[in-house]
């Protein structure tokens, strides 16, 4: 069976070997930038499984996992994408036919019923690639929120496929129409709609027609690839190698600076890994962060996107330096960020920005001592009494209450209740730890407590960019530990539970370590625990970022209340890993917020719609947080409560 | 023992000594030793009437420096002198109020003499050959005992307020010594233009001694201005809880609490704030609170020392007007 006559109709294809080197020169010349740039920054030191992030690859490059959580947007990148990757492919084929296995091995591949299928996924796939194309010509010209992030070139780069495309299919049907070989007249649809161009009474001037758009085709599709790398097209280059370049750590933990000497300034190039620099690279301003980020949302001016695009612009001035004193923007605002990671969840490529914030943190904190004036009380409070409450070691036990409770102190076997700062010290908050410890009371479970010998776990100082003072916490926390010969610890607060279980490794400290509300959801299926129908009240419960987004305990908290209450859970909203952050997290509890609306009374009031009595936490910042908002709206007959106080209601 | 007699370096003003010189020089007397005298160093314009009253304080000499110059205490040309005269006579130790003139005189002093320094002393005792002192550290959570070196010449600020004032009836006449002196005004880099009172309600919230603070429970500007005429009365500072701050009422910079300042007044009144831990973290250092609520189980009870229940508006313009009545 026949194939097609490559360059049919065209004369002096040595043109389009000049204009594809002048265009691959560009092309490559673009990504060596890049490279030079990337390559400023630090190696990974150790080895890490290349498997997972091949499978990351996979998922997120081919299946578009996280970008098809928003349909329209989500559908119209994945036509995109895979059309103009077949299309490329197909090409490809047709390069590799013409240039390599015909002339030096006289082969030809592209014949037959390989050409039909060739051919037809091409039709196929060139037409998904239209519809993508045209969708995202409707969203920009239509639908697009922020024009801010408009630039020409964006709009260059649709147009440019768009045409790309048309300019291709007509060819491609006047070469069906008027070629002597076209094994594509035999098709049907192909056949119908090529049979327009047969018998045209001239077809001299199709063919002239042919010869002008199919050297418009490739000059725009030259130009197309030479500009990839100069636009926002080279995160097609940037988020692959991300995928493949990323470390498989666990989400959310940062990285730790634990040079000796420690390095206190954080604005070199090469104090960033050469990941991070892609990851900074990679960003398309697709504003999915924007959307749900609390502070965006209520407060003008600060947003996720801004901070990856405020770091890229110092880059780009500067040659070695990062820009991290700049109060531009978001910048200037990078307090007010809640390290909440609903950016990095909404994220198309998980890129990790809540890290970049930390580390404009720590270089205005370590290397040019710039902070809030209220955090600098929470550092030297930190500093004199491992606590930011100031309250100091002699009063980290007045929470208990019991002489049963007493004797756990530093004695007893099984394993270690971690109480953390808030539910010490604060007034509110006391009560999940004694109301946690009551229950394990009941159900006599060994366990033990550190008292006063617990400090500070080092999430605040870490999440504030204050890295030596929490490393110091860190090691002294896990010299206790060491100490006690402690081996699971189970904690009150998701800030501990994130920072003991994810980031004391860093610094060689593994524990086994559990929140609260994982340890009961355990309690209840063994058997041991038997919460069934207490409540009959209507309930929502809170995810904290912490332990939902962080960890994706979303489950387990859910699980107990269910068991617990008579009627149905209500769900919010916003909730699991959509969940909006309470306002404490990142040290913003200890920070005095900027003007706009409350994040947690925005939260409140979407909760207040839902008409419940009760709001289940898991976490004491959240606790305190609701609390302040219901205060603060006069709202009546709405309680918050920690999970384990809904356990233990009598 | 280290020789010589004991030393307070007087403050006065308008004629008067101030309470802190008083204080040094009682606990002066109860510490000084049998065999050593307690000697008052003077300085200023026309402060002959002074001398008498010193003695009333166990004071047995003076070094007396007056003149037209010393109008205002000058740290920067009586360093010179003190440190002349304390080469001269050698004192055992000198002691100076922890106030801003003894803070700015006695590090010098203690730096050009190579003396042991001990500031804010709450304690001070003979202790074998030398002395000990007590100071709080941390937040006056811990109190530190020092005993200075004994080649030092020791120098002590000791905090107003602390010791006890005590008047005898002194059983010989005062011994006076002029001191003379030059003074060579060129080598002043700074002079003293005068002292200007400050105005207790815009005073540092961390120093002030009475503070009034208001919350939302003040319900309205008006509520405010009662707060603002009780802190005129006493002459306090003026102080919010956040959401007073929030509301507008009272500037951030005296906002007290968590994201606030933290304070540590004599007398604190908490009016209208229903003291939620995060503001009551703020005035745990407070040394008397008077807390108004009109619920009854609002958590500023908990810390107050003296709780008022009911209704402010009614509360405050009569607190108001009994003070006003026994101000007159």
């Amino acid at each position: 069976m026949e194939g097609r006559e490559i360059f049919w109709n065209i004369s002096g294809p040595g043109w389009m070997y000049l204009l594809t080197l002048i265009a691959l020169l560009f092309f490559f010349y673009g990504i060596y930038r890049h490279v030079s740039f990337w390559r400023k920054g630090d190696r990974v030191g150790g080895h890490y499984p290349f498997l997972p992030r091949l499978r990351s690859f996979l998922a997120q490059a081919f299946l578009q996992r996280r970008i098809l959580r928003k349909p329209y947007p989500g559908l119209m990148h994945l036509f995109v994408f895979w059309g103009c990757l077949i299309l490329f492919l197909g090409t490809l084929l047709l390069a590799i036919q013409y240039d390599l296995l015909g002339p030096i091995f006289g082969l030809s591949f592209l014949r037959g019923y390989f050409y039909m299928i060739y051919s037809f996924s091409l039709d196929l796939f060139g037409l998904f690639a239209l519809i993508g194309t045209g969708m995202a010509l409707v969203r920009k010209y239509f639908s697009q929120k922020n024009p801010e992030t408009k630039h020409w070139s964006d709009s260059l780069a649709l147009w440019l496929l768009f045409f790309i495309l048309v300019t291709g299919f007509v060819i491609e049907w006047i070469r069906i129409g008027v070629a002597e070989v076209a094994a594509e007249r035999s098709y049907p649809l192909v056949s119908q709609i090529a049979s327009l161009f047969q018998g045209v009474p001239n077809p001299e001037m199709l063919k002239g027609l042919h010869r002008i758009l199919w050297w418009i085709h490739l000059i725009l599709a030259l130009i197309l690839i030479a500009m990839i790398p100069f636009t926002k097209l080279f995160h097609m280059v940037s988020t692959s190698l991300l995928m493949l370049s990323r470390t498989p750590e666990f989400k959310g933990a940062l990285t730790p600076v634990f040079l000796e000497p420690l390095q206190i300034k954080r604005d070199r190039l090469t104090h960033l890994y050469r990941h991070q620099l892609i990851g900074l690279d990679a960003c398309t301003q697709c504003q999915r962060c924007e959307e749900t980020c609390p502070i965006t949302v209520t407060k003008e001016g600060f947003s996720p996107m801004k901070v990856m695009e405020e770091l890229r612009g110092g880059l780009r001035g500067s040659k070695n330096d990062l820009n991290l004193l700049e109060d531009t923007e978001s910048l200037g605002r990078v307090w007010e960020c809640l390290t909440c990671r609903s950016c990095e969840e909404q994220c198309p490529i998980s890129l990790e920005i809540v890290e970049k914030v930390v580390e404009v943190r720590r270089h205005r904190v370590m290397a040019v001592a710039r902070f809030p004036t209220e955090i600098k009380s929470v550092f030297r409070n930190l500093e004199t009494f491992q606590d930011p409450w100031a309250m100091g070691k002699s009063f980290r036990e007045d929470w208990i209450q019991g002489e049963k409770t007493k004797k756990r102190l530093r004695s007893g076997n099984g394993f270690l209740v971690w109480i953390g700062c808030q539910s010490a010290f604060h007034e509110r908050s006391k009560r999940i730890a004694s109301s946690f410890t009551k229950l394990l009371d009941a159900l006599d479970i060994d366990y033990f407590l550190l008292g006063k010998e617990e400090i500070c776990c080092g999430d605040l100082a870490r999440r504030t960019g204050n890295e030596y003072l929490s490393r110091n916490l860190i090691l002294k926390n896990i010299e206790t530990f060491q100490k006690y010969g402690v081996q699971k610890i189970v904690t009150l607060c998701p800030h501990c539970f994130h920072v003991i279980k994810e980031e004391y490794p860093h610094w060689g400290g593994r524990f086994e370590v559990m929140h609260h509300s994982g340890f009961i959801a355990g309690l209840i299926e063994e058997g041991r625990l038997s919460v069934r129908d207490r409540l009959d009240r209507l309930v929502t419960c809170h995810d904290s970022c912490y332990l939902g987004r962080y960890h994706g305990q979303f489950d387990s908290p859910r699980f107990t209340l269910k068991q617990i209450l008579k009627g149905e859970l209500i769900e919010m909203e916003k909730n699991r890993g959509d969940s909006l952050c309470c306002g404490a997290g990142g040290g913003s509890f200890w920070l005095r917020g900027n003007s706009g609306e409350k994040i947690n009374e925005g939260r409140l009031k979407e909760i207040r719609d839902k008409k419940v009595q009760v709001i289940c936490t898991s976490c004491p910042y959240c606790l305190v947080m609701f609390e302040e908002a219901i205060r603060n709206t006069a709202t009546t007959d709405l309680a918050v409560m920690d999970l384990v106080e809904l356990i233990n209601l009598p | 023992m280290r020789e010589g007699d004991l030393w307070v370096v007087i403050e006065h003003r308008d004629g008067e000594l101030l309470d802190v010189s008083k204080e040094l020089c009682s606990q002066g007397r109860r510490i000084k030793g049998s065999t050593s005298a307690l000697v008052a160093v003077l300085v200023g314009k026309e402060i002959k009437g002074l001398v008498h009253r010193l003695g009333q304080y166990g004071v047995e000499k003076v070094y007396l420096v007056e003149g037209e110059e010393w109008e205002r205490f000058d740290p920067e040309v009586l360093i010179d002198l003190l440190s002349r005269i304390i080469l001269e006579k050698s004192p055992s130790a000198v002691l100076f109020g922890s106030t801003s003139f003894g803070n700015s005189l006695a590090p010098r002093l203690a730096i050009r003499n190579q003396g042991a320094l001990v500031t804010d002393c709450i304690d001070l005792r003979r202790h074998g050959k030398g002395w000990v002192a007590m100071k709080p550290i941390q937040g006056d959570k811990i109190n530190l005992r020092i005993v200075p070196a004994l080649e030092r010449l020791p120098l002590f600020t000791l905090l107003p307020g602390v010791f006890e004032i005590e008047e005898i009836t002194p059983a010989k006449p005062i011994e006076i010594e002029q001191i003379p002196y030059e003074t060579s005004l060129e080598k002043i880099c700074t002079k003293v233009v005068g002292f200007i009172e400050a105005d207790p309600k815009s005073a540092y919230l961390e120093e002030a001694e009475l503070i009034v603070a208001g919350g939302k429970g003040l319900g309205d500007e008006k509520g405010f201005e009662h707060l603002e005429e009780l802190a005129d009365l006493l002459g306090a500072t003026v102080a919010g809880s956040r959401a007073a701050v929030d509301l507008g009422w009272v500037p951030y910079e005296r906002q007290i609490g968590l994201t606030g300042k933290k304070v540590a007044p004599r007398l604190l009144f908490a009016i209208g704030i229903s003291g939620a831990f995060e503001f009551t973290i703020g005035i745990k250092d407070s040394k008397f609170t008077v807390a108004i609520n009109k619920d009854p189980n609002a958590p500023i009870f908990k810390v107050a020392d003296i709780g008022i229940i009911g209704d402010l508006h009614e509360i405050l313009p009569r607190l108001n007007e009994t003070l006003r009545s026994i101000k007159e």
